[in-house]
């Protein structure tokens, strides 16, 4: 896939819960090796477009299209298993379950060499490979984010939607989220990246978008964003 | 009047206070069983009382759901705090206990049952009952609309959230176990002295299926469905041809299921009792102008 | 002494078998939530199932143990359905409702349609008589041990799956969090089916080892057995699954050595099961401790 080909695009998305639009008309695209960044304060709509964008929201309007193929409210599982991966507020890791099933659990669409994939992971986290036998509900914030992260390359996903992966943590634990992903980039992965840490956001991302109660208020280049007064105004005072 | 008539006026007045006993706490999320071990206590307690010692009507009823009240009365503080699974599990537990030392004790005449209560006339039998039926009527429907039912509303969207509303959610569950209890008691009191005695099997694993039938089918949350659905399911029971008739339970049991999983609030549910409501309104106004 | 160790086996065995049954009301409550009243009689129904086939196979023993393994699953997925939408809208309420009335609708159809209602044996063949091992004055039949055996490796074989495959982590991973299961690409309604049939199937096993060990059935039996293992399950804790191990097998010591001698003059055996049951679920009911949101495989 070419670089600037469109891995994910929304055309024209609206989400509702019951008579509550929670997404308005929302178009965006998600390149090869970029990473996107959507930034919103809390209730924007950003959580609920990637869950949309996954098939567990249900879309009342619009289309998504994941490699090319339409995927609107389509089936979870499958789209999954195409290569879409969500990693969740919060992290969502199981915490019943330990390090190296969570990240078993990642691998159960992946096709390929598991051992050479987790090998992989370990690598990039080392820290889970001395406790992979600890339940994961009782590592810190920023070791369940990495289990999060690791659990959703174990698939080799062909896109990562992280949302708020910073959300809760101490400040030097952020710097090493927003470090990870800028590891993850370079390493070729494609990112959607949601987040209320808007200046990090628009440090890291190729892309940008800004979403406000819903619809879409301004997008481009991460960089330009940041300079831009109005969200200068809203976001980084 | 014929023993059909007979039947179908008393079984239906039973069975709506028995579905009302049970419309108060499932109304507030408390799946509470207790009315059907009451209607089985009862039920043996008047039998037991008017057979042995000859007491009047009026004395077994009040002692019966006294009696029924104090036997649910620690359970009820102990399953205050629970709800759900516990309680149901618990309620449940208890309806076998009875239901086993009905069976076995010789006092109570086990398998055999208890008969021997001196028959009330129609007239008497049918008046006590329905006048039952109106009084705890009234006392529900009060029940809805006052505070308690607005507490209830409350404590069945989310405990927590009545609770922190300022709620006693534990002595609103321990009065509704309670009076559950005392209702269902009078039911019991009630079928033992259309029958004039009481049998263990009429208060078997049927009982519970009949009674959610009536209050799942006539509606789970308000208390006007189970005047309709009590005496259609009774008189349905007994017009089947005998070919079908042992097909009875099995034909509840599908209506039960259909009707929680295509209409769970019952055929008269919250709206339905709304709009006949602004109907009945809106027509009166009329007539008034 | 050996009739000491004729209890302990006896009791193991006994206890061995509620922890069956009581692994599959675990598996459904943590997967899907749904309490299943109906599960013991939908399981005494297999054993009738397996009456029926070995009644017109001229008593095969194989054929009854297939009869069993088949009707469990089978049974489990196709009632499965009826508890989906429930599932979907977390209405734990009216699934476990749904429940009791499967449950008594079997109960109703065994007691109309199968041997005129009377209860029904299963043939000496299938309790292994005549094989038996004499240890001092007791004897032990071979039926009682295989029992023990299979029991006990059943439920070692459930750890391990639910431990060691791919397939246990998914339902460990739905019985946690259904939200994050779902992210990960697992699809909740199979992974229900497959839960039911799973329960199904411990249920078939629990039928058959059931039938060798007792060698009769009747269509009240569901309520008995019932009511035991709920008590094993609030005395363990929903959703513990070591716990209801111990419990069970403490439950069937119980029953085995008779410690309701004093009860059992003055009230019989059944309602002394029965009242006894019934005392221990509702003393773990009012005590309990862990509640469902703390619930893990």
């Amino acid at each position: 896939m070419a670089a600037n080909d469109g891995i994910l695009s929304l055309e024209n998305l609206s989400v509702s819960y019951g008579h509550i639009a929670a997404v308005r008309n929302v178009s965006l695209e998600a390149r090869q090796g970029e990473i996107v960044g959507l930034v919103g304060a809390n209730g924007a709509g950003k959580s609920t477009i990637m869950k949309a964008a996954l098939g567990v929201q249900r879309a009342s309007a619009g289309r998504v299209r994941f490699l090319g193929q339409d995927v609107t409210n389509g089936s979870t599982e499958k789209i999954v298993a195409s290569g879409l991966v969500y990693v969740p507020e919060g992290g969502g890791v199981l915490p019943w379950m330990t390090i190296l099933e969570n990240l078993q659990l990642g691998a159960l669409h992946f096709k390929g060499d598991f051992a050479a994939q987790l090998r992989h992971v370990f690598d990039r986290f080392p820290i889970l490979e001395n406790r992979q036998r600890q339940l994961a509900g009782t590592l810190s914030g920023g070791e369940r984010q990495m289990v999060a992260i690791g659990r959703a390359l174990m698939s080799s996903p062909k896109l990562l939607m992280l949302d708020e992966p910073s959300l809760g943590l101490a400040p030097k634990i952020v710097a090493e989220v927003f470090n990870i992903i800028g590891d993850l980039k370079k390493s070729g992965y494609t990112i959607l990246l949601s987040e209320q840490n808007a200046k990090k956001t628009l440090q890291s991302a190729d892309r940008a978008y800004v979403l406000q109660t819903g619809s879409l208020i301004l997008q481009g280049a991460g960089k330009e964003l940041l300079d831009n007064e109005d969200v200068q105004r809203a976001y980084l005072s | 009047m014929t023993l059909f008539q007979l039947y179908f006026l008393q079984f239906s007045a039973i069975y709506i206070i028995l579905a009302w006993a049970m419309y108060l706490p499932f109304r507030a999320n408390q799946p509470y069983f207790g009315p059907f071990y009451s209607m089985a206590l009862g039920a043996y307690f008047a039998a037991y009382t008017a057979v042995n010692w000859g007491w009047p009507p009026w004395l077994i009823i009040i002692c019966a759901m006294a009696f029924c009240v104090l036997f649910s009365l620690v359970p009820a503080f102990k399953l205050a705090g629970l709800g759900g699974f516990p309680m149901l599990i618990a309620t449940l537990a208890l309806f076998f206990i009875v239901l086993t030392a009905a069976r076995n004790l010789a006092m109570f005449g086990g398998r055999h049952g208890l008969f021997g209560m001196v028959p009330l006339s129609n007239t008497a039998l049918l008046s006590a009952t329905y006048a039952s039926l109106l009084v705890v009527g009234f006392v529900v429907y009060r029940l809805d609309h006052s505070y308690i039912g607005r507490a209830l509303d409350a404590v069945h969207f989310d405990k927590n959230v009545a609770a922190a509303m300022g709620i006693d959610t534990a002595r609103l569950s321990v009065q509704l176990q309670l009076t559950a209890s005392a209702i269902g008691g009078l039911a019991g009191v009630l079928y033992a002295f259309t029958f004039g005695g009481v049998f263990p099997e009429a208060f078997g694993f049927n009982l519970i299926l009949y009674g959610m039938t009536i209050l799942t089918v006539g509606g789970m949350y308000t208390m006007w469905g189970s005047i309709i659905a009590a005496p259609i399911l009774w008189v349905f029971t007994q017009v089947l041809p005998d070919s079908l008739k042992t097909f009875g339970i099995i034909i509840y049991g599908a209506l039960l299921i259909v009707m929680l999983l295509a209409r769970p609030s019952g055929v008269i549910d919250r709206g339905t009792v709304a709009a006949v409501s602004r109907r009945w309104k809106s027509l009166f106004k009329g007539v008034a102008a | 002494m050996e009739v000491l160790i004729a209890q302990l086996i006896g009791g193991i065995k006994l206890g061995s078998l509620y922890a069956v049954v009581v692994i599959g009301f675990n598996l459904l409550i943590l997967v899907t939530g749904v309490m299943h009243l109906g599960y013991p009689t939908l399981l005494v129904l297999s054993m009738y199932l397996t009456w029926v086939v070995l009644g017109a196979t001229h008593n095969s023993l194989i054929l009854g143990i297939v009869a069993a393994i088949v009707s469990g699953p089978l049974i489990g997925a196709v009632t499965a359905p009826l508890f989906l939408p429930l599932i979907k809208r977390r209405a734990h309420l009216e699934a476990l409702v749904v429940s009791l009335a499967i449950g008594i609708i079997c109960s109703d159809i065994m007691s109309h349609w199968f041997n005129l209602g009377l209860p029904i044996a299963f043939p000496q063949s299938l309790q292994l008589e005549g094989h038996s091992i004499n240890f001092g004055l007791t004897v032990i039949r071979m039926g009682e041990l295989v029992t023990l055996a299979v029991s006990i490796l059943i439920v070692f074989l459930f750890l391990y799956f639910l431990n060691r495959t791919k397939q246990g982590r998914v339902l460990r991973a739905v019985a946690q969090d259904t939200e994050v299961a779902r992210i990960l690409g697992i699809s909740v309604p199979k992974t229900a089916v497959f839960s039911f049939a799973l329960t199904g199937l411990l249920g078939g096993i629990s039928a058959i080892l059931f039938a060798m060990s007792t060698g009769a059935a009747s269509a009240d039996l569901g309520d008995s057995l019932g009511m035991k293992c709920l008590a094993i399950l609030f005395l363990a804790s929903i959703g513990n699954l070591k716990g209801g191990l111990i419990c069970a097998l403490g439950l069937g010591h119980d029953i085995s050595t008779g410690r309701l001698d004093q009860c059992h003059r003055f009230f019989g055996h059944s309602a002394c099961s029965a009242l006894q049951a019934g005392g221990h679920i509702r003393r773990a009911a009012l005590v309990l401790r862990r509640s469902l949101e703390e619930k893990r495989l």
